[in-house]
């Protein structure tokens, strides 16, 4: 079953194609990542489907409703919840603040009640802040809770990004790069962290550049090459198609003979 | 208890001791009168800080409130008790407006709008003759306060509007919506990706900042029993945001401690004559190169770090 659903999809930035009618969809429970090089338009793509950027044509569906070009807060409240590279967090706040404040879809007690401080609100409070802690907890961050943002190293902060999103309670989760500039071990664990996100139902579409660990991870792959989608399938697949070696590798040029 | 103890002391002195030393002097009790309107003004302007926005503004929705409050009362004779609530409810909701075209934009350009926004106010004020009466500007407003001490009933109400705004900042900054605030002002981005709506929350933080702004300059205004476009102009947004600085951003007490410690040091210079200005200005730039995070970073350079842990 389709989860969600990319057809023709197309972004143009003043004279350039960042995203040129592109159509793919993520099925519900899988692994699927986007790979490319630099500069094919993975990012544009993921902005537009996180609400961030607004298509010049094409349509994005999810759980078949209409997404495409809905604000990003209407689109995580849909289920959709995108993380950001490691830089991108409330540097002053402490980790557990992060977590607390994206549990801000799930808040239901009014905001007055909040403001006096209601027996009601303040149950909520205190249940937020469990859960909280919890999935603190669950990514590895427990004994960091209290610590400002700021002074965390980076592994860590990709994983508070991860926790924040999970807070919103995504449907499916959009992961920006998960692995850049991580070493093998720490690859390692992320790959089980997203896995482990996987079973516990959550779908993932992940766009990133570390080839090795997305083939480990992936369940489909789509490549994507100058802002179009060339190939699509497997990891074996993809590793074997022969436009998806020339768009990383380059072409053999026949009249240097090299 | 122990974190009941300063806040009790400040309300004994404010409350108890201030007016039982003054309360003989018009003079002073007029410069601490001054300085609770003040200082409640300030707090919107705090409450946009909050949310990452540099606001000129607030004289505007000062002078907004004030000729609210004096067109009612003066012109409609509305009672003062129900001129004041609708005159915050008048900035807030111009302020909302506003806020809901102009908060897109950050930074600087966000400042100079708000700045140019107070100059237009003023020159509405001046021009709307047919509700402002233009620059002769409405004069002769009743007045609540009345009798031998109208003057310490002035200074009460005054302080406990102080009180209640100080009250309504700070359980905002403890609440969800406080929360939120910070996260808009932290990254506006990061906010939304987690389904806070931003625009909407942006909008609400300057529409309260606007009502306070609104209720101030309206009680100012009948403090004063007059208004006219220039009752609130760009010195006094300026001053407004310069409290906030000075007393520090990061503590709800920052407005008043500022609008306390600049307005008080304004009137105690007043010795000095000719040079007043020039040495309030010269010790406002020391302050702000040794304490860029405000005079409250004082007292709370040492506790930071017993704050820190404690709060979440």
């Amino acid at each position: 079953m389709s989860l969600l659903q990319v057809s023709s999809l197309s972004k143009r930035f003043g004279g350039l194609q960042a995203v040129d009618n592109m159509s793919f969809e993520v099925r519900a429970g899988e692994i699927l990542s986007v790979i490319g090089p630099n500069g094919a338009g993975k990012s544009t793509l993921f902005k537009m489907i996180a609400g961030a950027l607004k298509p010049n044509s094409g349509e994005i569906y999810f759980d078949s409703r209409r997404i495409t070009g809905q604000p990003q807060h209407i689109v995580a409240q849909k289920g959709v919840v995108r993380t950001f590279q490691e830089t991108t967090i409330f540097r002053e706040m402490s980790a557990l603040e992060h977590v607390v404040i994206a549990h801000h879809l799930q808040a239901t007690s009014g905001a007055w009640g909040a403001f006096v401080n209601s027996g009601r609100s303040r149950r909520e409070e205190e249940a937020i802040r469990q859960s909280a802690a919890e999935i603190l907890n669950y990514l590895g961050l427990g004994h960091v809770q209290n610590e400002a943002a700021k002074n965390l190293p980076h592994g860590y902060l990709r994983a508070l990004g991860i926790a924040m999103a999970l807070a919103a309670k995504p449907k499916l989760l959009l992961l920006d790069e998960p692995f850049a500039g991580m070493n093998p071990e720490e690859t390692d664990r992320a790959i089980e962290m997203v896995r482990g996100i996987c079973m516990r139902g959550v779908t993932v579409l992940l766009v990133e550049h570390d080839m090795r660990a997305v083939m480990r991870i992936s369940h489909r792959i789509v490549a994507v090459s100058f802002g179009r989608k060339i190939a699509e399938g497997s990891p074996q697949e993809i590793q074997n198609n022969p436009s998806v070696i020339e768009a990383y590798l380059g072409r053999e040029d026949d009249e240097l003979g090299i | 208890m122990n974190r009941l103890l300063g806040p009790l002391i400040g309300l004994a002195l404010y409350l108890g001791i201030v007016p039982l030393l003054i309360h003989g002097s018009s003079y002073w009790l007029t410069v601490f009168i001054n300085i609770s309107l003040l200082a409640f003004t300030s707090l919107g302007v705090w409450l946009t800080f909050y949310i990452g926005r540099i606001n000129i503004a607030q004289g505007a929705f000062a002078l907004i409130g004030g000729y609210a409050v004096a067109v009612l009362t003066t012109l409609h004779g509305w009672p003062f008790w129900l001129a004041l609530p609708m005159a915050g409810l008048v900035a807030g909701l111009v302020g909302g407006v506003v806020g809901s075209t102009i908060l897109r934009l950050r930074g600087v350009y966000f400042a100079m709008l708000t700045l140019c926004l107070t100059e237009a106010t003023r020159l509405l004020a001046l021009n709307w003759t047919g509700v402002t009466q233009g620059a002769s500007g409405i004069i002769g407003i009743p007045t609540p306060f009345g009798g031998d001490s109208s003057y310490l009933q002035a200074y009460f109400f005054s302080a406990l509007l102080l009180l209640a705004g100080l009250l309504a900042i700070w359980r905002i900054t403890q609440c969800r919506m406080g929360r939120v605030f910070r996260a808009l002002q932290a990254h506006e981005d990061l906010a939304a990706s987690i389904g806070i709506n931003v625009a909407q929350y942006r909008v609400l933080a300057f529409s309260i900042a606007c009502a306070f702004g609104g209720l101030g300059g309206a009680v100012l205004t009948v403090f004063l029993q007059s208004i006219y476009p220039t009752s609130f102009n760009v010195t006094n947004s300026t001053d407004f945001m310069l409290y906030c600085f000075l007393g520090g951003l990061q503590f709800v007490l920052g407005p008043a401690v500022g609008a306390l410690v600049l307005f008080l040091g304004f009137q105690l210079l007043s010795a000095l004559g000719s040079y007043q200005a020039l040495v309030y200005a010269i010790l406002m730039v020391l302050a702000m190169l040794l304490l860029p995070n405000g005079l409250l970073s004082l007292r709370f350079s040492v506790r930071q770090k017993s704050m820190r842990e404690g709060q979440v």
